[in-house]
């Protein structure tokens, strides 16, 4: 059956991705549709994702939502990028920062100056020529002079969650609270008709978008859209979250810390500390896991630690027919490189610019599912690198973990970088060459060699510019109030003049 | 509120410092940071624990020297009752400053500070910090050399704690103390080896800590806790004076 003019729009589920899908659509085509998300109040949502990558900016620009506000609204704070500890080996720590290293643009990427650097006795650490690397190290944040940090944020997922809310109503998005029951397909084409609430009401539409979760009650139980597991590469299945009262000013950084089964998240968000530890449970079980975490929390907690179990993995038809999955019913990788809501936010923006005019095109369909399923397996290599490229021997766990098979895609990745410190960023990666050069180099993966074009500098000329680029870094450090100085200065609390600190 | 100055010899020409090691004198502090390298030296006389640095997100080694927060057992009416003093101690009224307010330790080169607010700052009792003619002080001389221990101390101490807190050696410690009167104090805030899994560790991960000598102060840590009855049967000393 043709979809004329795909009118009603349906979504089901109100987590994080369920609201974001509401307000971008709502903001996006105003009164032209007829927008209703369903929501049960029986069933909670996950709501621990809470840290960001800084493309949500641009997200928040579509819902023309004001920095100042928004983070007023989630408790928010800012985050330069990952601090990782104890990856490589024990004891090491790197940071993976949201910006280039370096402040002016080379020929070859900045991290070839460094080896050659390196390799003639200039030891100043990678990170000390990053803007936002060197902020998060002196807790700093601001906005002065002219090489602005990459950032993005830290929030509350409830609050985040009731502000989108906040917005889509305002944009006219119909709220129905109730348990859907059923889904019905029409007979023909197997196009989902309508969903069947527990009170009996039948709410129908052209299109359905399913955020329900791990669940995946339309796009799986209805529509049997497939599942392909990646857990023989990512080990992890449960985590524990707990908050934490803040006892330290909150630092503009995400941390993230390699236990012996798993790694432990901190987030520090303005009123509270967000924790949790990532684990498999056949290397640690539930009670030992949960007294790693309470041992290795600041602050008293205020919640209960709370389990989650999950699998890692990817729904091969992320659309199909006439719906749509986001959020954790469309795939889930574990939260270390902070990717989920952004996966969410990608596939909403690729999703409305295909958005079907009147009926359903299935070459759009098929190429929808190919650039998402691309995305999705460039961040799932990424984040296997971080477990794979590892010195250590203290438990069973990480030696199996750097002798496992790769992927094809990554095993070339690494062979590349090895031999003379090349990277290539292709068509649908988000993350930047940069980016895998701070965890392959953070996570002791030295290149055998540099770019010959180094080469035409002198030494003394590489000293300068080392040193210079340094300075530079140095100088736009010290600019920079503290964080929670800025963070109360957007409150309102204090005038800028007592900014710097 | 401290006052810190950058030492020179012509402002600070006349300087004196006169160390009373008593109630009052800029010492009543109920730890002190120790450093790897003096774990050995401390072991005997106090006990040695970690203790959470929520600023840097650390676990930074310290000594306990009493029961509450302002209370430290080791002074006495001028005198320090132990052999060993911690270079954390040692250092007062000193401090490492870094020139050109570096952004981050490390960075800069370290020069030394003076905190002129210390009790122990003089310009007519104590010790002089130059010489008549601007020249330095043995004093001054030690102070350059703890001040020196100090500052190489920071790092290592960083990577100790940070090996052993990845290996989940490190466990908070919840520990209620009865003094000889019935009166009893929990302790907070305090983090000690967890035993068991150091007994769990594999080859691997002892050769590691082996490698780095770290075992050795692991032993040290250890061989300190004895020192905690000693530091209660101080306060039992201390309380049995108070009610004579
Ligand atoms: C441990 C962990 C840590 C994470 N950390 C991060 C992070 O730091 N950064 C990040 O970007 N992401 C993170 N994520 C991912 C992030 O939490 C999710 O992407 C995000 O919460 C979206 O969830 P969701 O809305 O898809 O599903 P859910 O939050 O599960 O919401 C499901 C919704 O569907 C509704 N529902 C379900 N069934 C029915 C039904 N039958 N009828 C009606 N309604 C129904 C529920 O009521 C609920 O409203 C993390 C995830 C986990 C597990």
């Amino acid at each position: 059956m043709a979809a004329p003019g795909m009118h009603r729009i349906v979504i089901v589920g109100g987590g994080t991705a369920g609201w974001m899908a509401a307000a971008a659509l709502s903001r996006t085509f105003g009164e032209a549709k007829d927008i209703c998300l369903i929501e049960s109040d029986e069933i909670g949502t996950v709501g621990v994702g809470e840290a960001t990558i800084p493309a949500i900016k641009n997200f928040h620009l579509l819902l023309g939502l004001d920095e100042r506000e928004f983070l007023n609204a989630v408790n928010g704070t800012f985050k330069l990028g990952i601090e990782f500890d104890h990856w490589g080996q024990l004891g090491d720590r790197y940071f993976h920062p949201f910006g280039p290293p370096g402040t002016d643009s080379w020929a070859a990427q900045f991290h070839h100056y460094w080896l050659k650097g390196q390799s003639i006795g200039e030891n100043t650490g990678f990170n000390d020529f990053s803007v936002e690397a060197s902020l998060a190290r002196a807790g700093r944040f601001g906005m002065e002079g002219d090489r602005k940090p990459n950032y993005a944020y830290h929030f509350d997922a409830g609050l985040y969650a009731k502000l989108l809310r906040r917005l889509s109503e305002s944009w006219r998005v119909r709220r129905i609270e109730g348990k859907v029951v059923d889904v019905k397909l029409t007979t023909e084409s197997g196009m989902i008709e309508s969903v069947r609430l527990e009170s009996g009401e039948l709410v129908a539409g052209d299109f359905f978008i399913d955020c329900t979760g791990f669940r995946g009650l339309l796009i799986e139980q209805a529509l049997h859209s497939g599942w392909e597991d990646w857990s023989h590469w990512l080990k992890s299945d449960s985590a524990l979250a707990v908050q934490t009262e803040s006892v330290a000013p909150p630092a503009p950084f995400t941390r993230a810390t390699a236990r012996s089964a798993g790694w432990q998240w901190k987030i520090p968000l303005q009123h509270r500390v967000g924790n949790g530890l990532v684990y498999c449970s056949d290397y640690i079980d539930d009670d030992e896991a949960r007294k790693l975490l309470l041992d290795n929390v600041d602050g008293q907690t205020i919640t209960e630690p709370r389990q989650l179990r999950f699998k890692t993995g990817r729904r091969l038809m992320q659309w199909n027919k006439n719906c749509l999955a986001l959020g954790l019913s469309s795939g889930f990788l574990e939260p270390l490189e902070s990717t989920s809501i952004h996966l969410i936010q990608n596939s909403l923006i690729r999703f409305i610019k295909l958005f079907p005019a009147h009926q359903i095109e299935q070459a759009e369909v098929d190429q929808f599912n190919d650039d998402v399923r691309l995305e999705f397996e460039r961040i799932r290599d990424f984040i296997i690198l971080h477990y794979h490229v590892n010195q250590r021997n203290d438990s069973p766990y990480w030696v199996e973990l750097r002798e496992m098979d790769l992927p094809d895609t990554l095993a070339h990745k690494i062979e590349l970088f090895k031999s003379n410190g090349r990277v290539f960023r292709d068509q649908y990666e988000l993350f930047a060459e940069q980016s895998w050069v701070v965890v392959m180099m953070g996570q002791g993966l030295k290149p055998g060699g540099f770019h010959p074009i180094v080469d035409n500098l002198s030494d003394a000329d590489l000293r300068r510019f080392l040193q210079q680029t340094r300075a530079s870094v140095d100088q736009l450090v010290q600019l920079q109030p503290m964080h929670d100085a800025y963070l109360r200065h957007l409150q309102g609390v204090e005038g800028t003049e007592s900014l710097r600190a | 509120m401290a006052r810190h100055e950058l030492l020179d010899n012509i402002t600070h020409k006349d300087l004196k410092i006169n160390l009373r090691y008593q109630p009052g004198a800029g010492f009543d502090h109920q730890m002190a940071r120790i450093f790897p390298i003096e774990l050995g030296a401390l072991q005997a006389e106090y006990p040695l624990f970690f203790a959470r640095n929520t600023d840097r997100d650390q676990y930074d080694l310290v000594a306990l020297l009493g029961f509450e927060s302002d209370e430290n057992l080791y002074l006495g009416q001028g005198d320090w009752l132990a052999k060993s003093l911690p270079l954390s101690i040692e250092r007062q009224p000193f401090l490492i400053g870094f020139e050109g307010q570096a952004t981050s330790p490390g960075s800069g080169q370290p020069v030394i500070h003076v905190d002129m607010d210390h009790p122990s700052i003089s310009e007519e009792h104590g010790e002089r910090v130059f010489l008549p003619h601007g020249g330095e002080s043995v004093l001054l001389e030690r102070m350059n050399e703890v001040l020196g221990l100090i500052h190489a101390g920071h790092g290592e101490s960083d990577a100790f704690s940070r090996t052993l807190s990845g290996l989940d050696l490190i466990e908070p410690l919840n520990l209620e103390v009865t003094f000889a009167n019935g009166e009893k104090t929990t302790l907070n805030g305090l983090y000690a080896i967890n035993e068991d899994n150091l007994r769990q560790l594999n080859a691997e991960s002892l050769d590691l800590l082996h490698q780095r000598g770290y075992l050795q102060h692991i032993y040290m840590l250890l061989a300190s806790l004895p020192q905690l009855g000693a530091l209660i049967e101080r306060k039992n000393q201390k309380l049995q004076s108070q009610s004579e």
